[in-house]
């Protein structure tokens, strides 16, 4: 009975880790490009808010909104789900601007526009992509070893991409970028008896990345300068890199095209503000292309 | 996928199966601890039966018809129209089903929650026009709007419901009428078990379905069908939003 018992237990045990060892065990993530077009600084009694475009989960949002309240502060943060209420419909997942002429029209809507007012909505960051990437496989075997009871297992590979926009609400332009690649995984299988299960997250990882960025963007704090290898413990930025390789490069980037501020993809009138060095012999395009892609 | 989804479920049976088992063996213990050294059929027989029962579990959640939620949908942002229309659902708008695939899917109710709560918001005033009058009995109304359930769709994480928007006279001559769709598409991830993926597909159809409602309020300002026909009644589209 006492045996029975036992081995009962062992395989509640076991079955208890398949279902709740699901955790989230670890993070790899990393910034892969950031481009900020205009400099943003949030207010006291300002707030911002995200919204997810079509394919963004809402867990995913969720994360966002609990990071960007824990640096922010509750205050300065409107949760994706109340903004949406209390916006509906238009910035329902289809339907949010998410470039300066679209908002431009969205805030022509007096109701839009006084809410925005009401709630006193500074930034809006418009969080897409979502696209991910999946490996699955499988093993089984004994590796080798006669006493390992080996019966088999899967796994799964994942790797998900994240980009904001910000949309400042007081000035109608899009002023700046961000993407965030998240990786995780899990594995299921049977290793000696013993099942086991594990994932790692990488919409979390994404997440807490993006929002880290999101937070620094808004409040005017100065941006991770490194470029290079990812890192497997947080982000790594490559906005505005100041490689000491090519200063060039990196005070020819302080150049930003302002009819790019749109889409980011158009290019237009160039012209230099900000910190710009009092000389620089690189040439705009080509330096910024050649660093971070084009504006 | 397949191998993840399996070994998935089978750990969620293993522990459906350890868990009544053990509550069992709890139970016998407290209630019989005389119980003969060696007798393992009273446990053969709680584990056989706690595994039946997992399996018809699984079974039933993967076959039965399931019925999609009212779309929790909010009051818009727009001033009222200032017209006063009817509705009328059809038996088969009440009813309808999506009954291809794997799992059927009845959203008639949903349906007819998603227009209740948008219709009445986004006009003066709704009357509900069942049964059809006639004759002389007959409101005035601007109109009164049909809703019809063209289809729904199911891809890999993606569902998609379209429903038709028919406006009619009181008499019952056509109008005019236009198409709204709603749909959503959830990214492809790890499956860490069957009964998140059926859960991710009632959250999917759940998006779906506020999309609609956001696609019907947008489509009087957006549509120029519908727009025309505000126009016709005297109001202006864009001073309402």
């Amino acid at each position: 009975m006492r045996r029975g018992f036992l081995s009962q237990g062992a395989l509640l045990l076991a079955a208890a880790f398949v279902l709740f060892g699901c955790g989230v065990t670890g993070k790899v993530s990393r910034v892969d490009e950031q481009r900020q077009i205009a400099p943003a600084r949030i207010a006291s009694g300002d707030a911002v808010t995200i919204v997810g475009l079509v394919g963004i989960r809402d867990e995913t949002l969720d994360c966002i909104d609990d990071e960007l309240r824990g640096l922010l502060g509750d205050s300065q943060v409107i949760r994706h789900a109340e903004f949406r209420d209390r916006m509906f419909p238009w910035f329902e997942p289809d339907l949010a601007p998410t470039d300066t002429e679209s908002l431009g029209k969205r805030m022509l809507q007096p109701l839009v526009a006084q809410r925005i007012a009401e709630l006193h909505v500074r930034y809006v960051v418009t969080i897409g992509g979502g696209e991910t990437s999946v490996q699955e496989g499988s093993w089984g075997g004994g590796f080798g070893n006669p006493y390992a009871i080996v019966i088999g297992g899967a796994y799964s590979t994942e790797k998900i991409m994240l980009s904001a926009t910000l949309l400042d609400m007081r000035q109608l332009r899009s002023v700046g970028r961000i993407e965030a690649e998240g990786k995780g995984g899990s594995r299921m299988g049977v290793i000696v008896i013993i099942p086991y299960a594990y994932s790692v997250s990488s919409e979390k990882a994404a997440c807490q990345s993006i929002a880290r960025r999101i937070a620094n963007y808004v409040t005017g704090k100065p941006q991770a300068p490194a470029v290079g290898r990812p890192r497997l413990d947080g982000t790594q930025a490559t906005f505005f890199a100041r490689s000491p390789s090519s200063p060039a490069a990196s005070s020819a980037c302080l150049m930003r095209s302002i009819s790019a501020a749109g889409n980011f993809i158009s290019g237009g009138r160039t012209v230099a503000r900000g910190s710009l060095p009092s000389s620089t012999s690189a040439s705009f395009m080509r330096l910024c292309m050649s660093t971070h892609g084009s504006l | 996928l397949i191998p993840v989804k399996l070994g998935a479920a089978a750990g969620h049976n293993l522990f459906a199966w350890a868990v009544c088992a053990m509550r069992d063996d709890f139970m016998t213990m407290a209630n019989r601890p005389r119980r003969a050294k060696g007798s393992t059929a009273g446990l053969r027989a709680t584990a056989a039966c706690s595994l039946a029962v997992g399996l018809l579990l699984l079974g039933a959640a993967c076959s039965a018809e399931r019925q999609a939620e009212p779309p929790d949908l909010p009051a818009p942002l727009v001033k009222r129209i200032p017209l006063k229309i009817g509705v009328h659902y059809t038996p088969g708008f009440r009813q309808a089903r999506q009954t291809s695939g794997r799992r059927p899917w009845k959203v008639g109710d949903a349906s007819v929650a998603l227009f209740e709560a948008t219709l009445d918001n986004l006009f003066a005033e709704v009357v509900h026009v069942d049964p059809w009058p006639s004759g002389d009995k007959a409101p005035a109304l601007a109109a009164v709007i049909v809703p019809e359930v063209l289809g729904i769709d199911f891809g890999a994480g993606q569902v998609s419901i379209r429903y038709a928007v028919e406006l009619f006279s009181t008499r019952g001559e056509r109008i005019t009428g236009w198409k709204i769709e709603g749909q959503w598409t959830t990214p492809p991830g790890p499956p860490i078990s069957l009964w998140a993926a059926i859960g991710a597909e009632q959250a999917n159809m759940r998006h779906a379905m506020r999309a609609a409602g956001a696609a019907l309020v947008e489509s009087f300002y957006s549509d120029p069908t519908a727009r025309a026909w505000l126009e016709a009644n005297g109001v202006a589209p864009d001073s309402l939003k």
